[in-house]
């Protein structure tokens, strides 16, 4: 029997009355625990959303600080927040948005030595990360632990989302073996990004987590979709999974979570992506 | 007739290959190598990962592989969170 209050009923009534989601669908997504990682320009939408959803347990990890820079697209934080703790800040905003849910916060540094216990409480892992070491840290513990992640990132006027379900197709490393060489990239802040692109990619990861935690549709599994703001356009890049993957392929070289010491966001200054 | 064995060397020299970059036709004058297109689009191979006909090529082999008529290759970014 679902068990829904009468304010429930109408907070979720727009999910409710899709056949697709119903009652049924809907307790899913009050039941699902996901875990944000990052809540900065990827996570801020994320979060937000999926705290709208109703998602009952929300985790949200970052070790930083609100900035002014970051205000442009980080759209948990407000102008008052600046020099607050991120994860203080977006518990907040979370929280007045959706007192249903519980946020759970962790004002820590993902790393390989508290990866596997964090994530062992949560059913989908979502990437808002800044920086290559969580993020290939974060596909490694993911691929072992057997937990989907869904990947997102932006960069200038592009944006790319894949989801990795392990065992069902390829995962992070399967297309970028290893993070960029040290030094071979400027810091984020030279390369800039269109503030919306993370609205844009973030709220494709939120649907995803919809999706995975409702059972329906078809994920972003082995498609990885690349997203021009120019041009305007989507174009999805078909993926396999890669027999030598150093973490899921036929013989892993990666048996144990490393750390990589890599500067935050990893960009060179290149021309718009085509 | 001189000039006519001129003009046939001429053509034969040039070499028309048709491949898609990113979902988009382009016709390349001159043999490639994935590394020497990568550079041609000012593209940095250490920040790129290359999907050749549907299955990523290792970095080992951007030198060695010439692109052929009907390749379609497919050049994917490091992007990071926006941070």
């Amino acid at each position: 029997m679902l068990s829904f209050t009468e304010e429930q009923i109408i907070r979720y009534s727009r999910h409710i009355i899709l056949p697709e989601v119903g009652g049924e669908g809907q307790k899913k997504i009050n039941e699902g625990k996901v875990l944000v990682i990052g809540t900065g320009g990827l996570g801020s939408p994320v979060a937000f959303y999926l705290a709208a959803a109703g998602v009952g347990t929300l985790g949200i990890i970052d070790d930083d600080v609100v900035d002014l820079s970051n205000l442009q697209r980080q759209i948990l934080h407000s102008t008052k927040d600046i020099g607050r703790p991120k994860v203080e800040s977006a518990e907040e905003k979370l929280k007045a948005l959706n007192p249903d849910i519980d946020v759970v916060v962790y004002r820590e540094r993902l790393t390989s030595r508290n990866m596997m216990e964090i994530i062992s409480g949560y059913d989908v892992i979502v990437d808002g990360t800044d920086n290559f070491s969580t993020r290939f840290v974060t596909n490694d513990a993911c691929v072992m632990a057997g937990k989907p992640f869904v990947h997102g990132g932006i960069l200038k006027f592009s944006g790319q989302a894949m989801t990795i379900v392990p065992g069902e197709g390829p995962c992070f490393r399967c297309i970028f073996k290893e993070p960029p060489q040290q030094g071979s990239v400027p810091s984020c802040s030279q390369a800039g990004v269109l503030g919306v692109l993370a609205g844009t990619i973030g709220v494709i990861q939120a649907t995803e987590v919809l999706k995975y935690l409702l059972g329906k549709g078809e994920l972003l599994v082995g498609r990885l979709l690349t997203y021009d703001a120019l041009a305007m356009k989507f174009r999805e890049v078909q993926v396999k999974k890669n027999p030598s993957c150093p973490i899921c392929g036929e013989n892993p070289t990666i048996t144990e979570l490393v750390d990589y010491e890599l500067p935050a966001c990893s960009i060179q200054d290149n021309k718009p992506f085509k | 007739m001189q000039q006519l064995i001129w003009s046939q060397r001429i053509i034969e020299r040039v070499i028309i290959v048709e491949i898609t970059f990113n979902g988009e036709k382009e016709i390349l004058d001159k043999e490639y190598s994935v590394l020497g297109f990568l550079s041609k689009n000012e593209l940095s191979p250490d920040i790129v990962t290359v999907s050749l006909n549907g299955a990523i090529l290792p970095k080992e082999d951007f030198e060695t592989t010439l692109l052929k008529e009907g390749d379609s290759l497919d050049v994917l970014m490091f992007m990071g969170g926006g941070r």
